[in-house]
């Protein structure tokens, strides 16, 4: 530590322990509104979606009408053949999507001849006709070898990803889950040479699962 | 070190308004209880901030890093802190390649002169928050109990954060820009990136934002921005065991994008090192001994420890046996990786309440300290942050 001539015992004291000076460009005063942190807390991060494995299993629940169930079902299917992941290899597929979870894409469309896709596991639709959500496929996600290193959230090894690679955690078994507004309004509509939302998935499901007022912090 | 009861200042929410602070209180859905509390602070001697807590802060940084060059060579100890095999080779590249740190905080047990060596309890080294609160608002309440006569003349405070963050990311700012990523909706998590965009700015970089969803990766393997730019260099306030629990957490070792904190802090943030430091350091002064729970060598704690996961925040799923007896514990959704058990080192009292002394890394040098308080032995996200001051 260089020493200056000191003006005072104090003035030492403080160089040597405190910040001299403090001043912040952004985030104090009029710039604060830059980051808008205020109002945060009100913002809508989430949405509230369901996710069936089946058409029957949309029917069977209700919560939609049998038409929006056939709908969605349906619509995910064309989505899913257009837009669905496509891998080098069977073995590349099958690290992210688990073993026996992936078919040669020539089965499901000519333009992925050569190719390697992820089956279909569940199609994600809104809870409401309202939310004006786009129906998109779902695939398995938490592989195989990966499930020993599961629970990073307490039992969410076997959620979904989506096309772009978006976590998707039903909660409690049941058809309900909450995804980012981000994940729920963007279906992939090519397959990808960008890929998002492969990040944050793991923390939205730890957050779900417990009560503090910060997530990735400690 | 004591605690001086004090009446807070009527207008201190203003004064956090003005200074951007606006997670100073928990959320209304619990009771809106201030999280920034002034009606007391610590008072330390300089003695105490440097011989008690700052020198062995560098020490115990200088040990784990030692510990870090053991573990990237060794994939059994790797494997021993539940570290995901699929992320061996961009933690071992990050070292070897000397990918900087920016900052970190050392969680300790110490109560003053005359009570013991402060004892590490654990290494936030990865996504520490209570940074802006430590650096600026902590700073201000002095500045401005100095200004209005409230606390004596020649108070200082072990506190230089602010300078010390923006020297040293103007020392690894590398291109000249730096992007941040957290949850956007997460208001403490927000409000700490944002503090560090401000840091980064005055360190002459560009600091832009995006949500950690929007991040992209593209199939040359880059991780790209929202407009698909590269990424050269991502500060995340989102924790490595989360990352390699994501579906991109794969691309990491292969993708030219650099992070802070850099991948081999995985090493350090989870608790597995704690066992793993004993070993190395057995006897240490600022050690507590501690062993992973699947090792017989437990036994030699008796029946007084602290059963930690070796992945957890805020003190969730902690359990603290004394005598036998279950002494406190707190619920959570961690544990599924192992625990360790630790030496108890029960946290000290003042006025009935229990003081955990954060203690704050830059670059590679101590910087400061945090002070929080909670009701019980073990500190959770509704402990309070009390401000300090070293006597004149």
């Amino acid at each position: 530590m260089s020493e200056v001539a000191p003006v005072s015992p104090e003035e030492t004291a403080r160089r040597a322990k405190r910040s001299a000076a403090i001043s912040l460009v952004l985030v104090a005063g009029a710039g604060a509104g830059a980051f808008a942190l205020a109002g945060l807390a009100g913002a809508k991060r989430d949405e509230d979606v369901l996710v069936y494995r089946t058409l029957d299993a949309c029917l069977a629940e209700r919560v939609r009408s049998a038409q929006a169930c056939t709908e969605a079902e349906a619509a995910a299917r064309a989505a899913h053949a257009a837009s669905a992941p496509r891998y080098e290899t069977l073995a590349e597929c099958e690290r992210h999507h688990g073993s026996g979870g992936c078919v040669p894409g020539a089965t499901v469309t000519p333009d992925a001849q050569g190719r390697t896709l992820p089956l279909m596991s569940a199609f994600m639709m809104g809870r409401t006709d309202e939310q004006n959500l786009p129906v998109q496929p779902l695939y398995a996600h938490a592989p195989a070898e990966e499930r020993s290193h599961a629970g990073h959230g307490g039992g969410y090894a076997g959620g979904y990803c989506t096309g772009s690679g978006a976590r998707v955690v039903p909660g409690g078994g049941g058809s309900g889950a909450r995804v980012s507004s981000a994940v729920a309004r963007s279906p992939v509509s090519t397959p990808r040479t960008i890929a998002r939302g492969g990040f944050g998935g793991t923390g939205r499901a730890v957050a779900a699962a417990s009560s503090g007022h910060g997530t990735g912090g400690g | 070190m004591r605690r001086v009861a004090t009446a807070e200042r009527p207008d201190w929410r203003e004064h956090a308004a003005r200074a951007g602070f606006h997670f100073h209180s928990f959320d209304h859905s619990f009771d809106g209880a201030p999280y920034w509390d002034e009606s007391a602070y610590y008072a330390f001697s300089l003695a105490e901030i440097e011989e008690d807590i700052e020198e062995p802060t560098r020490d115990l940084h200088a040990l784990c890093l030692a510990f870090v060059a053991r573990a990237v060579e060794d994939e059994a100890i790797l494997a021993s802190l539940a570290i995901p095999e699929h992320a061996f080779d961009a933690i071992r590249a990050s070292w070897r390649r000397g990918d900087p740190a920016l900052y970190g905080r050392l969680d300790l047990s110490y109560g003053g002169a005359g009570t013991g060596p402060a004892k590490l309890l654990e290494y936030n080294a990865d996504t520490p928050t209570a940074l802006y609160e430590s650096a600026v608002f902590q700073w201000l309440w002095l500045e401005d109990g100095l200004a209005r006569g409230r606390l004596p003349a020649g108070s200082d405070q072990y506190n230089a954060l602010h300078e010390r963050l923006v020297a040293r990311l103007a020392e690894i700012g590398g291109s000249g820009r730096l992007t941040f990523a957290s949850f956007a909706d997460a208001p403490e998590d927000r409000g700490t990136v944002a503090y560090l965009q401000d840091c980064a700015l005055q360190a002459g970089l560009a600091a832009p934002f995006l949500p950690v969803e929007a991040i992209g990766l593209k199939s040359d393997g880059w991780f790209v921005d929202e407009a698909g730019h590269p990424i050269e260099t991502l500060f995340k306030l989102y924790p490595w065991e989360w990352i390699f629990a994501d579906p991109f957490g794969r691309a990491v070792a292969a993708a030219p994008t650099r992070f802070l904190e850099p991948p081999w802090k995985a090493v350090l943030s989870n608790k597995g090192m704690l066992a793993h430091l004993w070993a190395m350091a057995p006897g240490h002064p600022n050690l507590l001994p501690a062993f992973f729970e699947d090792d017989p060598a437990k036994a030699a704690l008796g029946d007084s420890f602290v059963k930690k996961p070796l992945y957890a925040r805020e003190g969730a799923n902690v359990l603290v046996v004394r005598e036998g007896a279950v002494a406190a514990r707190v619920e959570g959704p961690y544990g599924a990786e192992g625990f360790v058990r630790q030496g108890l080192a029960a946290l000290p009292r003042f006025d009935g309440r229990h003081a955990l002394i954060g203690s704050w890394i830059v670059g590679n040098e101590p910087a400061g300290l945090c002070l929080r308080e909670g009701d019980g032995p073990i500190t959770t996200d509704r402990a309070r942050f009390v401000p300090h001051v070293i006597d004149p």
